[in-house]
C-alpha cells in the first residue's frame, strides 16, 4: 500500500512534534520523493488541512503557527540541498506577501520550485513595507512579481501595492501574479486588485509561469 | 422588525455581545447595533446600508450574500473587508444567516477570534519571514562561496601544473644550453663541434620559445582574449603551405603525406592561427605515426563551414581517453613526452574562437582523425568546383 505521506506528516504536526515531522520528511525522501513531490504532495495538502482545522477551531493560531514554522524548517533544509545546484536560466521573480500577512508557505514553495527550474527567485515574505517593495522592483526589475494574501482583509493593501508598482514601473511593469484563499472564493478579485493572473496553488503558479516564460 | 418585544430582546442581546454586532434587513440596511462598530468607524450606521462601509473588494460578495445567490448553508462564515482599515484592528466580519420567523432579518457578527493576539502574531510572522530570508540568503551566499572556492582550487591546481611543466620542460633545455655553453668555453674545441653545439642551442631556444608561446596562448584562451586577425584565406594555398612545411618532416620518417581540398575553398580566419592549429595536429601525427605510415590532410565544404580532417595511421587513442584529449596537459603517452600537452587545448581554443568546432575519432591500432571546422568566407560560403582533387 502506498503511504500517504502528507497524512503521516500531518499527524506529526497535530502532535506538535517537530522532530517527528522532520523525520517523516527524511523518511519520505528515503522512499524516493523529490522536492516537488514533498512540496506539492506532502506539505501543501498537510498545511491545507491545518488551515481547515484552524477555521474549524480545532487548531489554535499558535498550533497553526507551529505547523507552519516546522514546515519552514523542513523547506529550509531541502532548499539548500536541491535549489542551488541548478544552472540559472536568467528568469527572475520577486515574491512577497501582503504587509501583515502571515501565511506565506505557498509563496515560498513557488520560489523554491522555480529555483529548481533555474529561476532566480528572491523571497521577501511578509512584513515588507510597500515603499521598500516598490524600490526593490525598480532596482531588480524582476520578470515576475508574485504576491499572496490569505485573508480577505489584506486585499486592499495588495491592491494599493500593485497600483504603486504599476505607477512606479510604467512600461516595464513585471508580470504580476497573485494567489491566496480570497482569490479562490471570488475569481474576479485578481482583476480587481490589478493583477495579471491568479494562481490556485503553487503547482498552478509554476505551470502558468512556465507556460508564459518557457 | 415588527414585533416590539423581539426587537427589545434583540437589542439587549446585541448590547451584551463583546464584539461589534449588527442586525440588518434582507436589503442590507442596518436596523440595530451595539454601537461598537459606530465607535470604531466614527459614523452612524443604523438606517444606512452596510455596503457603505465595505471595501470595493467585498462589494460583490456582499451583493451575492444579500441576493442569496450563494448555495452556502446557513451559519456559514463569510469574511468581508471594511473600507476604512487604517485605524482599527477590527477588520474582518463574518455573516451568520439567522432569519427570523418572517425570514426578514440578517445578523452580522464580528469575526473576532484571537483579535487581541493579532499584533503578537504579526510580530511572529515578521520574525519568521526575516529568518527565512536570512536562511535563503545565507544558503545562496554559501553556494556562491563554494563555487568560488572550486574555481580558486582549480586555479591553484592549474598553477601547480604550469609550474611543474615549466620546471620540467624549461629546465631540461636550459640544462642542455648550459652544457653546450660549458663545452663552447673550451678553447680547444674543433670548429665543427662549435657549429653543431650552436645548432643544438638554437633548436633548444626555439623549443623553449614555443613552450612559452603555448603557455601564453592557453592563458589568453582561458580569459577569452585570444586575438584573431581574420581575413579571407584560400584553403588550397593554405594546404600548399602546410605541405611545404610538414612534408619534409614526414618524409624524414618515411611517412606518406597528402594534402587535398575538395574544390575551391576559402575560410574567413586568422591564417597564422589556423597554421598553428594544423601544425599542432600534424606535429602530433608525425611524432606518433610509425615509419611507412600515412598522414592525410583533407578539406571540404560542409554547409557554411569548411571542414578540415587530419588523419594518421598512428597507434590511435583508447576510447576511455577520448573525452579528455582537449584538456590541458593531457598526454596520450606520457612516456613519449614530446610537448607540454597544450597543443590540442590551444587548437580547440583557436577553432572555437573562430566560431568553429573540433573533435576526434580514433581507433586503437588503426589511427586517429582530428576534425575541425572554420566559417567559410563570404555570405554564401565558398563556391566548390567539380570535386577536383588537388594534392
Amino acid at each position: 500500500m502506498t503511504i500517504e505521506w502528507w497524512r503521516v506528516y500531518l499527524d506529526a504536526l497535530r502532535a506538535g512534534d517537530r522532530r517527528r515531522a522532520l523525520a517523516v520528511v527524511d523518511d519520505a525522501r528515503a522512499a524516493g520523493l523529490g522536492l516537488p513531490a514533498l512540496y506539492l504532495d506532502v506539505f501543501q495538502p498537510a498545511l491545507r488541512e491545518v488551515g481547515r482545522l484552524w477555521q474549524q477551531n480545532e487548531f489554535t493560531v499558535a498550533e497553526e503557527h507551529l505547523a507552519t514554522a516546522v514546515t519552514q524548517i523542513a523547506m529550509g533544509r531541502l532548499y539548500t540541498e536541491y535549489c542551488l545546484a541548478t544552472n540559472r536560466n536568467g528568469r527572475t521573480l520577486l515574491a512577497a506577501c501582503a504587509e501583515t500577512e502571515k501565511h506565506e508557505v505557498g509563496l515560498r514553495m513557488i520560489c523554491d520550485l522555480l529555483e529548481l527550474e533555474g529561476w532566480d527567485a528572491t523571497y521577501l515574505g511578509a512584513s515588507v513595507p510597500q515603499d521598500s517593495l516598490v524600490a526593490m522592483v525598480l532596482r531588480d526589475r524582476p520578470n515576475v512579481l508574485a504576491l499572496s494574501a490569505s485573508l480577505a482583509p489584506h486585499l486592499p493593501q495588495l491592491r494599493s501595492l500593485i497600483a504603486a508598482v504599476r505607477g512606479a514601473t510604467g512600461e516595464a511593469v513585471p508580470y504580476i501574479i497573485v494567489g491566496g484563499r480570497p482569490f479562490l472564493d471570488d475569481h474576479s478579485l485578481a482583476d480587481k486588485v490589478g493583477a495579471d493572473a491568479m494562481a490556485r496553488d503553487a503547482t498552478d503558479a509554476v505551470d502558468r509561469l512556465r507556460q508564459r516564460f518557457g | 422588525m415588527t414585533n416590539a418585544p423581539k426587537v427589545r430582546g434583540l437589542h439587549a442581546c446585541l448590547q451584551g455581545f463583546p464584539g461589534a454586532v449588527l442586525a440588518l434587513t434582507c436589503d442590507g440596511v442596518v436596523t440595530d447595533s451595539n454601537g461598537r462598530l459606530e465607535a470604531l468607524l466614527a459614523r452612524e450606521l443604523v438606517g444606512h446600508s452596510f455596503a457603505d462601509v465595505l471595501d470595493v473588494t467585498s462589494q460583490d460578495k456582499w451583493a451575492r450574500l444579500l441576493a442569496r445567490d450563494e448555495t452556502t448553508a446557513d451559519n456559514a462564515l463569510w469574511e468581508l473587508n471594511l473600507e476604512s482599515t487604517e485605524r482599527f484592528d477590527l477588520r474582518t466580519f463574518a455573516v451568520v444567516w439567522a432569519p427570523d420567523e418572517a425570514g426578514e432579518d440578517l445578523w452580522l457578527l464580528e469575526y473576532a477570534r484571537d483579535l487581541h493576539l493579532q499584533p503578537l502574531y504579526e510580530e511572529l510572522a515578521a520574525a519568521n519571514s526575516e529568518l527565512v530570508r536570512t536562511q535563503r540568503a545565507l544558503a545562496k551566499e554559501s553556494a556562491r562561496l563554494a563555487q568560488a572556492l572550486r574555481v580558486q582550487e582549480a586555479a591553484v591546481h592549474l598553477r601547480d601544473d604550469v609550474l611543474a611543466i615549466v620546471a620540467h620542460d624549461l629546465r631540461n633545455p636550459l640544462d642542455r644550453i648550459s652544457a653546450s655553453v660549458a663545452l663552447l668555453l673550451d678553447d680547444t674545441l674543433a670548429s665543427e663541434s662549435r657549429v653543431r653545439l650552436l645548432g643544438v642551442m638554437e633548436r633548444t631556444v626555439t623549443g623553449m620559445n614555443r613552450l612559452v608561446r603555448d603557455l601564453l596562448d592557453a592563458a589568453s584562451i582561458d580569459t577569452g582574449r585570444l586575438a584573431l586577425e581574420r581575413r579571407r584565406v584560400d584553403v588550397t594555398q593554405l594546404l600548399d603551405h602546410v605541405r611545404e612545411v610538414y612534408a619534409p618532416h614526414a618524409a624524414a620518417k618515411h611517412i606518406r603525406f597528402e594534402c587535398r581540398a575538395e574544390g575551391t575553398l576559402a575560410v574567413h580566419a586568422d591564417q597564422e592561427r589556423v597554421m598553428q592549429l594544423l601544425g599542432n595536429l600534424l606535429t602530433n601525427a608525425i611524432r606518433l605515426t610509425p615509419s611507412n605510415g600515412q598522414i592525410d590532410v583533407h578539406a571540404e565544404l560542409a554547409g557554411k563551414q569548411v571542414r578540415f580532417a587530419v588523419s594518421d595511421t598512428g597507434p590511435g587513442i583508447p576510447r576511455q581517453d577520448l573525452p579528455f584529449v582537449f584538456e590541458r596537459f593531457w598526454q596520450g603517452r606520457p612516456e613519449a613526452r614530446g610537448s607540454a600537452g597544450l597543443g590540442l587545448t590551444i587548437g580547440k581554443g583557436i577553432a572555437e574562437g573562430h566560431g568553429g568546432a573540433i573533435w576526434v575519432e580514433s581507433e586503437v591500432g588503426r589511427g586517429t582523425t582530428f576534425f575541425f571546422t572554420l566559417p567559410a568566407d563570404g555570405e554564401d560560403g565558398a563556391t566548390p568546383s567539380q570535386s577536383v582533387a588537388r594534392s
